[in-house]
């Protein structure tokens, strides 16, 4: 029978798979930060194996530590700058994708902010290639466009 | 726990595609689409995009408009809710014309201390009188033709000018938008001097709807060693202006500042009943609307040589009293050279911009913190000795349009 997560001495914590089978260990309290899980705690209950068929472990430790964090109220600025201080683009991008899956709501936002602040001065082209989107203008409707927006394109980094 | 759906991974790029409108989450881990075909909630959807997108700076958004006709869409869309109410604020630009012949000017972005250079369609010179509102800017020049723009997307409108208006010695232009439905309401203060009198003005208040289109001219009256100007602003449905006292009877003061109710129905008394004084001999007097309250920028002049300034102040109007919200510091005031120099300021929301004439220098003082900043030096470098700068301040808005 599963027991309701109430205010014990001892911290619970939850098991987590992966996508691609690997088990992590959550804080009970921790994992009430991420309403996916929390729901499927609730459906499930919290001495199972909590599956996540979209994250997987790649970035779901990472997310964890995020979590770790946060319930100890340690969540600084700096530390964020830190937690993504060594990722690129596209790492930024899954974590943001599983953060949503999750409904990791903190997370989520503080990475929405962070692939805006590396976008800010990226180029069209390259947001087109991050985001995976065809360009579906003709070339006349985007020389237009170009033209009436000629002042906020000046200033864009050079695509690595 | 059976799970009997299959899940398709979209990490690779290859494999991603465009998608449909997906509903939000009540599942977790499961949509269907229209077709019944089990989707992974993994790829970048509308509501997604408008998240990251909210985060980016004008210029960016204004940019990512380009990126496909989805994006445009989004980025257009009546729902797309730049700014999220966890992120600070935008604070309004300031446009500044950079040549008195040119339709060129910059405009200074103060939240990422970046200016651009912005040109403005139809502007022939910097000789305009200007209001703006909730991203639109109406400009009216000395010929009282009237013209609706938003200088981000340059989507621009001529508009009906009232009838009689170009035979005004002053006209002042105020106007307020309604931000749920986007309409507006033009104010004209117009002031002509009765000939064969010259102590007495005639004046006229001239009101534009834009759901309507048409002109109301809700109030003339004569007025006695006064006239009005070219400053006036909206604030809460309320046009304030100001009035110069031009001789001719006695009075106390130089300027007064009138109140009239726009919005109401309600038949006011006399403006010239409605004078409130202001709180001292001022000069370079500017009004503008902070959060709908109107705060009133000015030069404080000498009480014995009234055309010198021996500071600068910020007042906001409670009621019919002012108070003085804070004075320049000196080392600011020295910045802007001679103090009998002639300067402009215009502010919105929270801050105020203050620009000498004589030089491109822009000083802004936000009225939330109480602080003074110089702005990042304007590109433009004065060119001959007479040269004037003047400006506007404006909110970047890309969803409106005249």
């Amino acid at each position: 029978m599963a027991q309701e997560a109430s205010s014990s001495t001892s911290s619970k914590t939850i098991s987590l798979k992966t996508g691609d089978g690997e088990i992590f260990e959550i804080e009970a309290s921790a994992a009430k930060q991420m309403k996916t899980v929390q729901r499927l705690i609730d459906d499930l209950g919290d001495d199972i194996t909590i599956p996540l068929h979209n994250v997987f472990s790649k970035e779901l430790p990472k997310i964890i530590e995020y979590y770790k964090k946060d319930i100890t109220g340690e969540i600084t600025k700096d530390f964020e700058a830190e937690f993504v201080k060594d990722l690129n683009d596209d790492e930024v991008k899954v974590l943001f994708l599983a953060a949503n899956y999750l409904d990791a709501n903190k997370l989520f936002e503080f990475l929405s902010q962070n692939i805006a602040d590396r976008l800010e001065s990226k180029s069209v082209e390259y947001v087109r290639k991050y985001f995976g989107v065809e360009n579906d203008f003709t070339p006349e409707e985007e020389s237009k466009l170009r033209e009436e927006r000629a002042w906020s394109f000046r200033g864009i980094k050079e695509d690595e | 726990m059976a799970d009997e759906t299959s899940w398709i991974s979209h990490y690779d790029d290859d494999t991603r595609k465009e998608t449909q409108d997906i509903d939000s989450l009540s599942e977790p881990g499961e949509e269907v689409d229209k077709d019944g075909t089990v989707i992974s909630l993994d790829i970048m959807t509308d509501d997604l995009l408008d998240r990251i997108l909210a985060y980016l700076p004008v210029e960016s958004i204004f940019r990512a408009s380009s990126v496909s006709k989805r994006w445009f869409s989004i980025v257009t869309s009546e729902s797309f809710s730049w700014n999220p109410s966890n992120s600070p604020p935008q604070k309004p630009w300031y446009f500044m014309f950079t040549s008195s012949d040119e339709p060129t000017g910059c405009a200074y972005d103060p939240n990422l201390r970046k200016w651009y250079c912005i040109e403005l369609p139809f502007i022939g010179t910097s000789n305009w009188i200007i209001s703006s509102s909730y991203g639109l800017v109406c400009f009216m020049d000395s010929s009282r033709v009237l013209y609706m723009c938003n200088p981000i997307t340059k989507r621009c409108k001529k508009l009906q000018e009232p009838y009689g208006l170009r035979f005004s010695d002053y006209g002042a232009l105020a106007m307020s938008v309604d931000k749920e439905s986007h309409s507006y309401i033009l104010a004209i203060v117009k002031s002509k001097q009765v000939p064969e009198n010259f102590s007495q003005w005639d004046i006229s208040i001239h009101v534009y709807k834009s759901e309507e289109e048409t002109w109301a001219t809700p109030l003339t009256e004569v007025l006695i060693g006064w006239r009005g100007g070219e400053e006036s602003v909206i604030c809460n449905g309320v046009l304030y202006f100001l009035v110069y006292f031009t001789g001719g009877v006695p009075s106390e003061s130089r300027h007064a500042l009138v109140a009239y109710n726009v919005s109401g129905r309600a038949s006011q008394a006399s403006l010239r009943r409605s004078f409130i004084s202001v709180p001292c001999s001022l000069t370079c007097g500017r009004l503008m609307n902070m959060k709908e309250k109107l705060v009133m920028v000015g030069g404080i002049g000498k009480h014995d040589r009234p055309d010198i300034i021996k500071g600068i102040g910020i007042w906001v109007l409670h009621d019919r009293k002012w108070e003085e919200i804070v004075r320049m510091p000196h080392k600011y005031f020295q910045g802007f050279g001679e103090f009998d120099e002639v300067f402009a300021s215009s502010g919105k929301d929270d801050l105020i911009y203050i620009q000498s004439y004589g030089s491109p220098a822009l000083l802004t003082f936000d009225m939330k913190v109480k602080q003074w900043k110089w702005s990042q030096k304007c590109p433009v470098t004065k060119r001959f000795p007479l040269q004037l700068f003047s400006g506007f301040c404006f909110e970047p808005r890309l969803k409106i349009a005249p």
